[in-house]
């Protein structure tokens, strides 16, 4: 189970969820991806895109950056 | 012996027999039926997909959908986007003059050339708008619209052009962007039908 990080911070919405599903496209299932953003909608936006593909969210910190932690579905 | 509980005769049993399996074949028929209604209205069913007319030229409404655009396919949606009128002539690489109609090139020369060329709906200011808009895009590290065309074609969006609108403004495929599949209304439709989204910008 590998853990990839992915530097989100600074980008507009949609383009987290671009990268992310590039990222997620390459992982395996079981790995977790550790994303970090500042676009304010990301909190609510990647709840909706997890649902959707049905990765599981770990967690989710919001302070300075919005930080998330997903599993990606078997 | 006639005490009213008379015995069921050979007779009824056969008359039993035809009837249940006339029931049998009825049963069938109907269950026939079912399946096939079942299939029709799984037919009828969007599936996960979206469609985008983009009739606008305007710098702002083709990033309004080309954000669309790319969102909905990084969520797994199968994305067409229908460029006609307006937002085809936006989607010219280069200007030809030749060959054409003298209408056709005076249409060549007054609609923007190219994605970069485009105007803003609102506060265009002689082309100080989309300059604008451009500069605090690049600053907010939002990506231009033609890198987004080439993000959509990355993410597999499909792009048509809408041949009536190529007839009238008198394009030809090479002068429009790469990529671009040709279609009508019905290739339109059919993808519509399907699809749980369908905008029109």
């Amino acid at each position: 189970m590998n853990t990839i990080e992915l530097d989100c911070v600074g980008l507009c919405c949609p383009m987290p969820l671009v990268r992310i599903k590039r990222a997620m496209d390459e992982m395996n299932p079981g790995d977790c991806l550790k994303v970090t953003a500042t676009d304010p909608a990301f909190e609510a936006d990647i709840k909706a895109w997890s649902e959707k593909f049905g990765h599981v969210i770990l967690s989710i910190t919001v302070q300075e950056n919005i930080k998330a932690v997903l599993q990606k579905a078997a | 012996m006639m005490d009213g509980t008379q015995q069921p005769s050979a007779m009824d049993f056969a008359k039993a027999a035809t009837n249940s399996s006339t029931d049998f074949q009825a049963m069938l028929e109907r269950l026939h039926k079912c399946q096939q209604s079942v299939d029709d209205l799984q037919k009828m069913i969007p599936e996960d997909n979206m469609t985008i007319v983009v009739f606008s030229g305007d710098m702002d409404k083709l990033i309004a959908a080309l954000f669309l655009a790319t969102g909905a396919a990084s969520m797994g949606c199968q994305v067409s986007m229908y460029y006609t009128f307006w937002g085809l002539s936006a989607l010219r690489k280069k200007t030809v003059y030749r060959h054409k109609t003298l209408l056709h090139r005076m249409l060549a020369w007054m609609l923007p050339a190219g994605v970069t060329r485009l105007k803003t709906s609102k506060m265009n200011f002689a082309g100080i708008g989309p300059r604008l808009f451009n500069h605090l895009m690049k600053k907010q590290q939002v990506p231009d619209l033609k890198q987004m065309l080439e993000l959509a074609g990355e993410l597999g969006i499909e792009m048509t052009a809408c041949t009536t609108a190529m007839q009238i403004m008198g394009f030809e495929q090479d002068e429009l962007i790469d990529g671009l599949a040709v279609g009508g209304v019905a290739t339109y439709l059919q993808n519509a039908s399907k699809a749980r989204v369908n905008l029109f910008i």
